[in-house]
């Protein structure tokens, strides 16, 4: 879990960077988009707002995995 | 994402929450159902502010269940005004309160289990109006579809004596403007970072198109006019994302970030529209076709400088501090 303690800080050199642990987050939210997202909503229509029960408890199971859900 | 961990969310912080919602917008459905509901929906954050009753009936059950909320403020009367356009009205009556009003423009009422509304209990103003927790299948609540713009769709909500149980009053009487605020405003942060996510989505779409597609004998990326849609779209959408990441860091600090949450929306909501339009622009009739994702996010993109606020109200917000007025 991030706190407030782990928000942005300014570097030696003064530039805003961000703190590993959220790079690291994105970088995993990034690939579950990728590989587990698109391949279920590939095969959803254009207008689409939802997709089948069995496929979204698939996806949040995988998400709870990933401490996101 | 947003539930607090000792509850049973993830309990990220704002900024957390932020880097996930810009990822979490990258797909077809994203500006309404980011990662299709992959990462679950929190229950509107005020409700952790309530009774004990009301944390572990309503907060705690959505996350534990998967109970579905909504959030109503809105009424035909208008919507980015509330302190004077709320006409719903609650009156007392013994251990109850008598609810009677129509609310508008309610995302995901149908089917909710549960929902907070805004109704007058007192004078006009700020201060004559509370928040309600109603169970969605209530008797006297019923709902009708609005079809709109975007594919999912909001609803018209309307009240005909529905009997609330004084236990589901959310916070004093006269107490549902802070609580509205404070839904709308911490909101307003993530809101803004999913419009970029979808926006940064339609660059790189754009960009690998303008690499491979020809015309009058050379690659579009050869163009200086379609390099400079992409050179404006990815100045601009720094320049969102850097006020977006500093409002979340404000408000992970404790401090007012109103104003930064404020300036975030506008800037992401508008900056990811234009972004959209060059996307399809560089496209083409691809681009409108319902064969890519752009289409559809063109559209729902439109809504998002009105939903939670819209453009005119946040600058109103900006405006008010740079002239000292800061209400």
């Amino acid at each position: 879990m991030l706190d407030k303690s782990e928000s942005p800080r300014t570097s030696a050199l003064g530039a805003w960077e961000m703190p590993e642990e959220l790079l690291q987050l994105q970088d995993t939210v990034r690939r579950f988009m990728v590989n587990e997202v698109k391949p279920v909503e590939d095969k959803l229509e254009h207008d689409a707002v939802r997709c089948s029960d069995e496929d979204r408890k698939i996806l949040q199971a995988k998400a709870k995995k990933l401490a996101c859900g | 994402m947003r539930t607090p961990a000792e509850y049973g969310g993830a309990g990220l912080n704002i900024l957390g929450q932020t880097i996930v919602a810009e990822e979490a917008a990258k797909c077809r459905m994203g500006a309404y159902i980011p990662a299709l509901n992959a990462f679950g929906s929190d229950p509107p954050n005020v409700i952790w502010l309530g009774s004990k009753y009301q944390i572990e009936k309503y907060g705690i059950g959505s996350i534990n269940e998967g109970k579905k909320a909504f959030f109503a403020i809105s009424e035909a009367s208008g919507g980015a005004d509330p302190a004077r356009s709320i006409k719903c009205q609650a009156v007392l009556k013994g251990d109850r309160y008598i609810l009677n009003g129509t609310k508008m423009w309610i995302t995901g009422a149908k089917g909710a289990d549960w929902g907070i509304v805004m109704a007058r209990t007192g004078h006009g103003g700020r201060g004559g109006i509370t928040s309600f927790i109603v169970d969605g299948n209530m008797k006297g609540i019923s709902y009708k579809v609005i079809p709109v713009i975007r594919a999912y769709a909001p609803y018209e909500v309307h009240f005909d004596n529905v009997e609330v149980p004084i236990e589901n009053r959310l916070g004093e009487e006269g107490g549902g403007f802070k609580l509205a605020e404070k839904w709308l405003v911490e909101g307003r942060v993530p809101y803004a970072s999913g419009t970029i996510g979808i926006a940064q989505a339609a660059l790189e779409m754009a960009i690998d198109w303008a690499k491979q597609r020809e015309a009058f004998g050379s690659r579009l990326s050869d163009k200086q006019a379609i390099q400079w849609m992409l050179a404006d779209s990815e100045m601009e959408l720094r320049a969102a994302r850097l006020l977006t990441y500093q409002a979340a860091w404000k408000a992970d600090l404790g401090h007012d970030m109103k104003l930064d949450a404020s300036i975030a929306k506008v800037t992401a909501t508008e900056t990811a529209g234009r972004v959209v339009d060059r996307c399809i622009q560089i496209f083409g009739g691809l681009g409108v076709s319902k064969e890519l994702p752009l289409e559809r996010w063109y559209r729902e993109l439109r809504i998002k400088r009105i939903g939670e606020g819209p453009s005119e109200v946040q600058r109103m917000v900006v405006a008010r501090n740079l002239l000292g007025n800061r209400g």
